[in-house]
């Protein structure tokens, strides 16, 4: 048996970190492992310094029962629990860390020195112990006389007498050691292996398998039948059923080469490519949307790149190219592929992962580039880069430096929507466009001009319009049939802007309650149906009128006339804000009769604008007088009321403990003093009070302030520009449709209007249509990142040059200096010097023809993942494959002439006993069809199957859709039910395989779900048409359905079923019941 | 692995050991581990996985005895203030409007002035734990709730904290906690999804809040809207909208023969025969699922009782499920945000706290009365708090720096309250809750160590708690 990997799982963190990242992971703290040795010591700079301990007669004896009395007791019952020798032996130990010694406390643990002595900043304990970084101990902090203590021993050089060697050392990777490991051995042909059984094998990879078997006392189990292998090979490939013709033809032909030419012909149909399209899809967890909800639109170009590589599996596009077309399609040299063939592969990574960024951005961008490496390095490489983020990987020869290296990479390029047409032809377009939109926007500028001119030369129709749309309403409470039509044909009115004016003017409207103007009209009674033909009432036409007028003063005002003279303060003080909050006031006031005190809002629009007027004086040959003690004529405040010797909150007037005396207010604010005598100046200091984050300005006016607006006046403002909007815009009501335009023009006028509109239409039939575009990535600048500290982007440690993984590429690696490196690193990943990424494609395949990898774990070829069962064929097949020329039909094809490939599916008590799980291939293993394969299949046999190829998506929850599922909606945010329900993997993240899960929700699909009662009506339609006579019928549907001819058991058990009465009320008939029952039979949905 | 299922002693203990009438409405199933359920291919099993059984809803061992069996989260998403509910602030009264320093923490939006709470609080109980005026009824069961109030998170936005909340983890990656319970512990009904959401429409955010994310999808939570509970739709193809059920079991006995006989062609197939008994199960399931949510087989009493709100309908149900043995019941306050009061704190949190009072102390009472409080660990909050500084002139921002929940039942200490903010309920400051310590006591609760129960995906063993979590035992009875 596989020994699988024993490991004690344990926590490596000391503690949490904030916004540490989210793909902190534990430690496996490693017990039997023979990784173990990967690891070596490595002399540290602070173990050094420890190398000569101060003799404890040199210490100061006070300073070391400091440490006896403060020190050691809080260590030994707060820390040694997690950071201690014993806590190492018992597997408690926490964040590499120990603190009972002198020197492991120096050295520290895995964030570095836990002691600097003599520097409390430096020392991480002192930061854990205030819960700066850390927080230690995790029960709570300790009190603030025991920190001070640590901070003072520190400081102090932190003696302490306790000696021992340092126990943990950082531990460093030995790649010599663990390049030994199989996988990143280079794959070699090994001799063909000797086998016992010499008839069995048909080709090498039986030889291989045979002798794996045989060491393991298997033997093979009998040829499947060619019924069972055209079904197999058929779903194989292609993902559909065998047609009973084709069943018929496979049967029919007896040479040798008979089931070869079945597999060429399934190779080049193009249902091949929507079948291992999707294998690879699950792996580049393609979705068309986000998972999170704010702000994400979905990406509707994303099919682009599922087109993308459904074609390049058809077209048996060498793996090597398909990789570098997806990392790096865009810097590709390539004169012969065309712009789809180089962009679209990009949604690999274009499609990735997006986060939310509105809080922690540095630490969603992190995570966004984890998912780039993750989706990378386990899909193309098999390896689990992305365990290395917040520490060196703990098992797989990956350093954090290496991870940042790559993360440097993806950092320097971004998510690009790019088109997929040639360069040439996107100039064009873009410059077509641009002229569309420059003649869009002077069409659009004309007419909104136009309109607007001629809504306000109707400034004076207001009136009548508001009559109108009373009159109307009130004739229409006595004739129902009376209509804006037949009203605005009468009265000579524009029926658009009666219909308009009519429903504004609805009592029913809430918007007119804010229009004070209005406030005549909303109190008039409410049409009653009487006196219809009468002239209208007085006080109607006096409360449209009353409108009119305000709208025609509200445009007079806008215009400039009848507009107050502008008035400048006598006074105005500097923005107070922050910490300028002090201003000292003093104006000349000579000749005033009155003083305006005024404080104004700056327009932040910020709560606490508290101000207060401090020791307010004014003086002159009349003396001098404290206003705080004289009445004011009229006082304003945004907030609350205006206080005497206290501020806006009710509190003393004072800055620090200066007390004084004055008026507190909060902008915006006007206080009016009458000057009772001759005085020539006004002196105070200007105070932004209290805790106010606001920011206000005083000053000082001698005749009324009209440009300062206070409470309900600033409403008012915003209420006429609003009234003037809804009545006078071009979009308002005496608005006209762009189609009415032209005859409400003068002739000049309409011709510029034509000639703008023709234009516009000339410049739209001059661009060639929009060039299709995809979800892609482009560079965008060339930077190496630095080491996140523990994942943690606030901490930041050495550059990481970007460059590739050291144990693929070697110590003396090339760095990246070429834009973002993608180029490159694309080569690196794709070169058939790399010992993986054919490893791990050849695997895949394997994986997908048996149900199981040669390596169990697909996306894991690192010591955690499982070893091989067939190393020696694995390499077999990855030397061959690449000999082929990367080419994947070449690989399916190799595979599926095995012997091992076409047995049986048969028990055999004495293989189970041995191996159950059938690791060593000693049959075939049934499988369930994958949602896409079983519902491709029911739509297929039922006849409804549209075989339509790619293009944009469609939901599997409409009706209509009967398109083979590769083709379906892909949601990130909300899977389709469907989907969910049968396995599909949770696009966020890369997947290596399906899980099979059976439950009962799946089974009322099959018996209840509308979607298979269609395919069983469809399906029951089809028999019926075959023939008249039942048996003739069922046996067709078993061909259809199972490739094979009914016995019969099942023969009679169907006639009599589809025979007997229907119970009235049954909505589907009995042959209808019978056909939904082989569609959701086993032998329908697995495959032997 | 040598767990022991410690349930029935637990029974023991409570002293449940005959049979109730909930055991009866559970479907335990006694031949279910040998019905060979074809069980989860994933390529990386997790080492805790019970071997002995095939089926991934069976009931499993917990690692140690447990103090509660069933989990019911009123999960009020948006963010309940917590100076507005149970965390009391006198010092607000005495510094309304002022801008003390330690309220600069960051929050998403800047803030004004600290707010006093427009609610009053009153001591309640035998315990005297204060409860805001908003809760009267929630009030009067305080002496079996336990209030944490110094609850934090990582995020003052909604999307972050709602996964942290629900997976505990900040990005839209990882098994939600229902998932996590249902992976380690099964479920004692396998005629009833074994992890049940009901929200009324979504949340913001949505599925991904009850995803299984890498864990097998047997373990996802099946999401009911509970804006309109009808039990023929609560669950998809609960129904049969085309055949009568005696055709329909006729339809099912001809599909089981020829299941039967192709199963009999093919020696040892354990696949083969757990689809033909899950077939079965669905034949059932249409009947039971149906029944468990039909309200309408309450007495009128209890439905007066629980109010006929759609959060009081979610609570009644959540009853009747625990009742019937599912593992994990959600209860969203709605669809949405709706405790997200940015502004008029007043009126917002008024409605809401009396809206939902009822039915929670409703809730509470008919579990302790139906003796099923003890085992069935009640858990209220949202995904953070809410800042006791204003925002506009009477809201209040996210605030991720400290917030309460309270637990209650499944081996909860009640009447009391564990931790505490600063003076003016803006951050933890003492005896500090992580939600991730709050997972791990919640698992610990359901007697799982925390850092016991993992999947093994990529390489690596994930938890719910990542690399953090502390049992907070204080408030364990």
């Amino acid at each position: 048996m596989v020994a699988r990997c024993q490991s004690l799982f344990a926590l490596c963190f000391f503690t949490r970190v904030t916004s540490l990242s989210s793909f902190l992971f534990g430690a496996f703290l490693v017990a039997v492992f023979s990784v173990s040795s990967l690891l070596i010591p490595a002399v540290t700079a602070n173990a050094e310094d420890d190398n000569e301990p101060p003799n404890k007669t040199q210490l100061d004896k006070t300073q070391l029962e400091f440490f006896e009395s403060k020190i050691r007791p809080v260590l030994v019952s707060k820390c040694y629990s997690c950071h201690s020798e014993k806590a190492q032996a018992d597997n408690k130990l926490k964040g590499g860390l120990l603190l009972d010694t002198r020197a492991s406390m120096h050295s520290g643990g895995e964030t570095g020195p836990a002691v600097v002595p003599g520097n409390a900043k430096e020392s991480l304990i002192i930061s854990a112990l205030k819960h700066e970084d850390f927080e230690m101990p995790p029960q709570g902090k300790l009190p603030d006389a025991v920190v001070a203590d640590f901070v003072k021993w520190v400081e102090a050089g932190a003696i302490d007498p306790r000696e021992g060697d340092p126990a943990i050392v950082r531990e460093e990777i030995d790649f010599d050691a663990a390049a030994k490991f199989w996988s990143f051995q280079t794959p070699q042909l090994s001799p063909l292996p000797n086998v016992k059984n010499g008839n069995w094998p048909k080709t090498d990879i039986d030889r291989y398998v045979l002798s794996v078997m045989e060491a393991n006392e298997l033997s093979p189990t009998a040829a499947a039948h060619k019924r069972v292998l055209i079904r197999r090979a058929t779903f194989d490939l292609t993902g559909l059923p065998p047609t009973p013709e084709e069943v018929s033809a496979f049967l029919a032909d007896d040479s040798t080469q008979a089931f070869e030419n079945l597999i060429d012909r399934l190779l080049e149909s193009p249902r091949y490519g929507e079948r291992w399209g999707r294998h690879w899809l699950d792996v580049a967890r393609y979705a068309e949307d986000q998972a999170h909800t704010f702000g994400v639109s979905k990406r509707v170009h994303a099919y682009q790149y599922r087109d993308w590589v459904i074609q390049a599996f058809n077209k048996d596009m060498p793996y090597d190219r398909f990789v570098k077309l997806q990392i790096a399609g865009d810097l590709l040299l390539d004169e012969s592929a065309d712009q789809f063939e180089r962009i679209a592969g990009l949604g690999f990574s274009g499609l990735g992962a997006i986060y939310y960024k509105n809080s922690d951005k540095a630490k969603a961008i992190a995570d966004e580039l984890d998912d780039r490496i993750d989706t990378l390095t386990r899909g193309f490489l098999g390896l689990t880069v992305s365990c290395a983020r917040c520490h060196d990987h703990k098992f797989d020869p990956i350093p954090t430096e290496d991870y940042y290296s790559l993360a440097g990479i993806f950092a320097s390029t971004q998510m690009a929507d790019r088109p997929l047409a040639a360069q040439e032809l996107l100039q064009v377009y873009n410059a077509a466009q641009a002229k569309i939109r420059e003649h869009d926007g002077l069409l659009k500028k004309f007419r909104i001009a136009e309109k607007e001119r001629i809504a306000e030369s109707h400034r004076n129709d207001v009136k009548k319009y508001m009559v109108a749309s009373w009159m109307y309403r009130n004739r229409k409470k006595a004739d129902n049939k009376h209509s804006t039509t037949i009203h605005a044909t009468e009265s000579q009115l524009e029926k658009s802007w009666l219909d308009r004016w009519d429903k504004y003017l609805d009592p029913k409207n809430k918007a007119l309650e804010k229009v004070v103007a209005l406030d005549a009209w909303r109190k008039l009674p409410v049409p009653d149906g009487k006196n219809h033909t009468e002239a209208p009432p007085a006080e109607v036409l006096a409360a449209a009128e009353q409108f009119q007028q305000h709208l025609n003063d509200v445009l007079d005002e806008r215009d400039g006339k009848n507009r107050p003279q502008p008035q400048s303060a006598k006074y105005t003080s500097p923005i107070l804000k922050g910490k300028n909050r002090v201003v000292d006031i003093d104006v000349d006031i000579k000749g005033a009769k009155e003083l305006f005190l005024v404080v104004s809002d700056t327009g932040d629009d910020i709560n606490n604008d508290w101000a207060s007027w401090l020791n307010p004086v004014i003086s002159g040959p009349a003396g001098e007088k404290k206003l705080n003690e004289l009445k004011w004529r009229s006082g304003t405040t945004g907030w609350q009321s205006i206080q005497i010797d206290k501020n806006a909150d009710g509190q003393p007037l004072k800055i620090g403990e200066t007390k004084y005396v004055g008026i507190g207010t909060h902008a915006t604010s006007i206080i009016c003093f009458d000057l009772p005598g001759e005085y020539d100046r006004f002196r105070a200091k200007g105070y932004l009070d209290g805790s106010g984050t606001g920011s206000i300005q005083f000053r000082v006016y001698l005749a009324e302030p009209k440009d300062i607006v206070v409470g309900t006046s600033a409403k008012l403002v915003k209420e006429k520009l609003e009234v003037i909007k809804t009545v006078f815009s071009h979009s308002g009501l005496f608005s006209l449709g762009d189609g009415d335009l032209a005859k409400h023009l003068v002739k000049p006028k309409q011709d510029e209007l034509a000639s703008l509109e023709k234009e516009l239409q000339s410049a739209k039939g001059a661009s060639p249509p929009a060039p299709a575009m995809a979800h892609a990535i482009r560079d965008s600048g060339s930077k190496d990142l630095k080491v996140y500290l523990r994942g943690n982007p606030a901490k930041q440690g050495d550059v990481a040059p970007r460059r590739f993984l050291r144990i693929l590429a070697g110590g003396e690696r090339a760095t990246y200096t070429d834009g973002s490196g993608r180029l490159q690193l694309a080569e690196e990943i794709a070169s058939a010097e790399n010992p993986l990424t054919a490893r791990v494609i050849v695997n895949r395949v394997w994986q997908h023809h048996f149900g199981n990898g040669i390596v169990a774990t697909s996306s894991n070829f690192g010591v955690l993942g499982e070893p091989p069962t067939h190393p020696e064929l694995l390499d077999w097949l990855t030397v061959n494959f690449v000999k082929s020329g990367w080419s994947l039909k070449w690989l399916h094809k190799e595979v599926m002439r095995s012997a091992v490939y076409q047995l049986s599916s048969d028990h055999n008590s004495q293989n189970y006993q041995r191996d159950p799980e059938n690791r060593y291939l000693w049959k075939m293993t049934r499988r369930r069809l994958d949602v896409e394969s079983w519902r491709d299949a029911l739509l297929s046999v039922s006849g409804n199957l549209d075989l339509k190829i790619g293009g944009p998506t469609m939901s599997l929850s409409d009706n209509n859709n009967n398109r083979r599922t590769v083709y379906a909606s892909i949601s990130r945010h909300e899977l389709d039910g469907l989907l969910r329900l049968f396995d599909f993997p949770d696009a966020n993240v890369t997947s290596a395989a399906r899980s099979e899960t059976t439950i009962p929700q799946q089974q009322l699909f099959v018996l209840n779900s509308e979607f298979f009662i269609r395919q069983a009506k469809s399906l029951a339609a089809r028999l019926q048409k075959v023939s008249d006579d039942d048996s003739e019928r069922i046996k067709h549907g078993y061909a259809l359905l199972f490739g094979r001819e009914p016995d019969a058991a099942e023969l009679s058990l169907g006639v009599s079923f589809v025979s007997s009465e229907k119970p009235k009320d049954d909505k589907l008939s009995m042959w209808e019941q019978y056909t939904q029952a082989l569609l959701g039979a086993n032998e329908f949905m697995y495959i032997d | 692995m040598s767990m022991s299922n410690n349930f029935s002693n637990r029974e023991d203990e409570i002293g449940q050991a005959s049979p109730t009438r909930r055991d009866l409405l559970r479907t335990i199933g006694t031949g279910l581990g040998t019905l060979g359920l074809a069980g989860i291919l994933n390529q990386e099993n997790s080492l805790a996985a019970a071997p002995e059984s095939t089926n991934p809803l069976a009931p499993k061992p917990a690692h140690f005895p447990p103090k509660a069996k069933y989990v019911i989260h009123l999960f009020m998403n948006g963010g309940p203030s917590q100076v507005d509910t149970f965390d009391p602030k006198p010092m607000l009264e005495k510094y309304h409007g002022k801008r003390p320093p330690s309220s600069d923490l960051k929050t998403e939006r800047r803030t004004g002035g600290l707010f006093k709470s427009p609610f009053k609080f009153k001591k309640c109980g035998e315990s005297g734990v204060e409860v805001s005026e908003i809760f009267p009824e929630v009030g009067k069961c305080i002496d079996d709730i336990c209030v944490i109030r110094s609850m934090h998170t990582d995020v003052p936005n909604h999307e972050p904290s709602l996964y942290m909340m629900n997976s505990g983890i900040i990005q839209p990656t990882r098994p939600c906690m229902g998932s996590w319970l249902s992976y380690g512990l099964g479920s004692e009904n396998q005629n009833l999804p074994g992890f049940v959401v009901l929200c009324p429409g979504k949340p913001v955010v949505g599925p991904q809040l009850w995803s299984n994310s890498f864990l097998p999808g047997i373990y996802q939570g099946c999401h009911i809207n509970n804006g309109n509970i009808d039990p023929k739709k609560v669950i998809a193809h609960i129904n049969n909208n085309h055949i009568s059920r005696d055709s329909q079991r006729r339809q099912l006995d001809l599909l089981t023969q020829l299941n039967r006989k192709h199963l009999a062609e093919r020696v040892q197939d354990n696949k083969l025969e757990a689809r033909i008994e899950s077939l079965e199960m669905a034949y059932r399931m249409q009947v039971d699922a149906q029944e468990a949510f039909d309200l309408n087989r309450e007495t009128k009493a209890t439905r007066d009782d629980y109010g006929t709100s759609q959060f009081g309908n979610g609570c009644l149900v959540a009853r009747r499920l625990v009742e019937r043995g599912v593992r994990m019941v959600q209860v969203f306050y709605g669809g949405g945000q709706p405790w997200d009061d940015h502004g008029n704190i007043e009126a917002g949190h008024r409605s809401k706290g009396l809206a939902s009072d009822k039915s929670i102390a409703a809730l509470l009472r008919d579990l302790k009365t139906r003796g099923m409080l003890d085992e069935t660990l009640i858990l209220w909050g949202g995904e953070f708090g809410r800042t006791p500084s204003s925002e506009g002139s009477n809201g209040r921002d996210h605030n991720n720096h400290g917030f309460s929940v309270w637990l209650a039942g499944g081996g909860i200490r009640g009447g009391m309250t564990y931790g505490a903010t600063d003076e003016f309920g803006f951050a933890a400051a003492e005896n500090k809750v992580h939600v991730h310590d709050l997972h791990a006591t919640m698992l610990h609760l359901m007697g799982i160590d925390h850092e016991q129960l993992t999947y093994r995906y990529s390489g690596r063993d994930f938890r719910l708690t990542d690399v953090h979590g502390r049992v907070v035992k204080e408030i364990i009875a």
